[in-house]
């Protein structure tokens, strides 16, 4: 019984030293992509979002709710996009997007301020856009 | 801990720390199947956690962890709720494949095929561990992956 102990650790050690390594290179690369990255200039001056959302995601519905409603509260005229990323696979792996929703968020000139995987609150992202205005 | 009915997609909140625990207790309760053997009862309670997983995404709510998670470990304090607006519907998802792998998994270790069934469980835990540790859905990124290859 020690013995499967031990192994049953090291077997839980090493699924998350490799989704350590995986998450580190996944946001290394992230971190490449809003440093060096553009989207092109917003048609209204104002913040942009890029909402990448896929088939059969229930997350992305929500997401696109949250992303109205957001619109609605910011002024400033705020841009929101919805990407399909299957359909627009070559820009969804330009930017990184490795599940649905992703949520990019860039300033009036195209400049990447962050890119987030997962459904995103309208708390964060009003953050967001306070940093990309 | 996860919201009962309600349309796809709608305005639902999901207790994230409660969909935590419930991947906690995969995760541990598999290793401690793994550790005692099948022959100590370990194939039972892979079938005991696959049939809870099984409950948990049927009846939304009413799965045994949900339940534990609900009515001692909040009103106790042991965890705090942490309701965020969420989907529940990829969660149940998940949620009903962990349960068929288990029970295929007990299946296998019932009738002899020790490796094949503790291969099929290690991945549920593998998968559960990934979710619990970084919040990354491996199903969604298959499923999104596999319709990109169609695609093409």
């Amino acid at each position: 019984m020690i013995e499967r102990f031990v192994l049953g650790m090291i077997v839980l050690g090493l699924i998350a030293s490799i989704g350590l390594l995986l998450r580190w290179r996944q946001q290394h690369r992230i971190a490449a992509i809003v440093s060096t990255r553009s989207i092109g200039s917003s048609a209204n001056g104002g913040p942009q979002i890029l909402s990448f959302y896929g088939p059969g995601c229930g997350a992305c519905v929500t997401q696109k709710r949250v992303l109205e409603q957001l619109q609605q509260s910011e002024p400033g005229g705020l841009s929101v996009r919805l990407v399909d990323a299957v359909a627009e696979c070559d820009l969804a792996l330009e930017l990184g997007v490795i599940v649905v929703p992703t949520t990019v968020v860039a300033r009036p000139s195209g400049d990447i301020v962050s890119i987030t995987s997962g459904l995103v609150s309208s708390d964060k992202l009003s953050r967001e856009l306070a940093l990309a205005s | 801990m996860v919201a009962t009915t309600v349309p796809r997609g709608s305005r639902a909140k999901v207790d994230q720390n409660g969909l935590r625990f419930n991947q906690a207790m995969i995760v541990l309760l598999t290793l401690v199947a793994f550790v005692v053997g099948t022959g100590n009862g370990g194939a039972w309670i892979v079938l005991l956690t696959g049939l809870s997983m099984a409950i948990g995404a049927a009846l939304p709510g009413r799965g045994p962890f949900q339940l534990l998670h609900r009515h001692l470990l909040l009103p106790s304090g042991v965890i705090k709720a942490r309701p965020e607006e969420d989907d529940p519907t990829p969660h149940r998802f998940a949620q009903s494949m962990g349960a068929v792998c288990l029970t295929l998994s007990a299946i296998l270790l019932f009738a002899g095929f020790a490796t094949a069934g503790w291969v099929l469980a290690w991945i549920v835990v593998a998968l559960a561990l990934v979710n619990l540790l970084f919040g990354f859905c491996t199903g969604c990124f298959i499923f999104l992956n596999l319709n990109r290859f169609l695609a093409r």
